[in-house]
């Protein structure tokens, strides 16, 4: 039986984002098994070949066509909500594929950052913009997340 | 998706995601040429894959892959490939009821090669030609080749404009 082609485009962002967390190789990418459950990829940081225990959440989603620039993302697909991930408190952030060009881009939902005395906060993301995903941008994810947890494990006494 | 066994299975997984992205690209003027590859299950068997041929009509056009996926890069003069495809393999996916291809993936440069595998194609080989990279042109001679096959009274021949030269002179 043939998929519909939401499930095809589907299937190849998932691919594609597969591809991209994997340029790294002290990432683990585990799919989560349920469609349903508002993330796609749990990404454990590996140090040494050792989890760390450092996670981050992707969703991917899939778009026909293309964009000439990250920023024309806003008008092209439907407002992203953090609401499926509005209790998550791990960092969380969306792919998004075009498929004419299979391009990248992201944002946040969750976004990790080091505030005042070096505290952990976790900022629901609404208002910040998309990306390109490259290399250089899996390198800022990750630098975020780790900072993140570093962040939790040494936070400056008061 | 494999993902926390070790090198060599991140490299085969992603080989099998690289294949999935690149078989099913869209073309820009006929748009999605192939479905995603079904994995057919068993490791160690010469076919990986079943591809179908998308919006098709009333035809049901696949194509059946092997997948080789390396990180040894080229070789020398650069124009091939260094996958080794074994004699036993090559004479397996010869012998099915239908055309069949192997695809080499360069996985560091992240690009794919596919070579056609028919009755004349002999012996073990350890490259493969990069001629016809997984790229929209290449996909549509792929996806008419594969129609006319299906769609001819006599299958008993599969000819393919996507042969490795070297391949079909040993």
């Amino acid at each position: 039986m043939k998929r519909s082609l939401r499930e095809f485009l589907a299937t190849r962002a998932e691919n594609l984002a597969f591809i991209h967390l994997t340029r790294r190789n002290d990432l683990v990418v585990n799919r989560v098994a349920s469609p349903d459950a508002g993330v796609d990829f749990l990404v454990t940081v590996t140090r040494d070949g050792v989890p760390t225990g450092r996670m981050f959440g992707v969703q991917v989603r899939a778009r026909e066509g293309s964009v000439a620039r990250a920023a024309d993302l806003e008008a092209f697909i439907e407002p992203v909500q953090a609401g499926s991930v509005a209790d998550a408190t791990i960092p969380f952030c969306v792919f998004v594929f075009t498929m004419s060009d299979d391009r990248g881009y992201f944002r946040w939902l969750k976004e990790p950052a080091v505030g005042a005395r070096r505290k952990p906060v976790l900022r629901a993301a609404s208002g910040i913009g998309w990306s390109d995903l490259d290399r250089d941008a899996l390198d800022r994810i990750v630098d975020a997340v780790d900072s993140w947890y570093e962040a939790q494990q040494h936070p400056q006494a008061a | 998706m494999r993902t926390d066994s070790g090198d060599h299975d991140l490299v085969a997984a992603r080989g099998e995601a690289l294949f999935c992205v690149l078989i099913s690209r869209e073309h820009p003027t006929r748009g999605f040429l192939f479905d995603i590859p079904r994995h057919l299950g068993e490791k160690k068997r010469s076919v990986d894959y079943f591809v179908e041929v998308l919006e098709s009509g009333d035809l049901l056009s696949y194509f059946f892959v092997q997948v080789k996926t390396t990180r040894r890069g080229y070789t020398r003069d650069g124009r091939r490939l260094k996958v080794r495809v074994s004699r036993s393999d090559i004479e397996r996916l010869a012998s099915y009821p239908a055309p069949a291809y192997v695809v080499g993936i360069d996985e560091v440069a992240e690009r794919g090669y596919i070579v056609s595998v028919g009755s004349g194609t002999g012996g073990a080989f350890s490259s493969i030609c990069t001629d016809y990279p997984l790229i929209p042109e290449i996909l549509a001679t792929l996806r008419d080749e594969v129609e006319a096959y299906w769609r001819s009274k006599d299958r008993s021949v599969f000819r393919s404009e996507l042969a490795d030269p070297r391949w079909r002179e040993e």
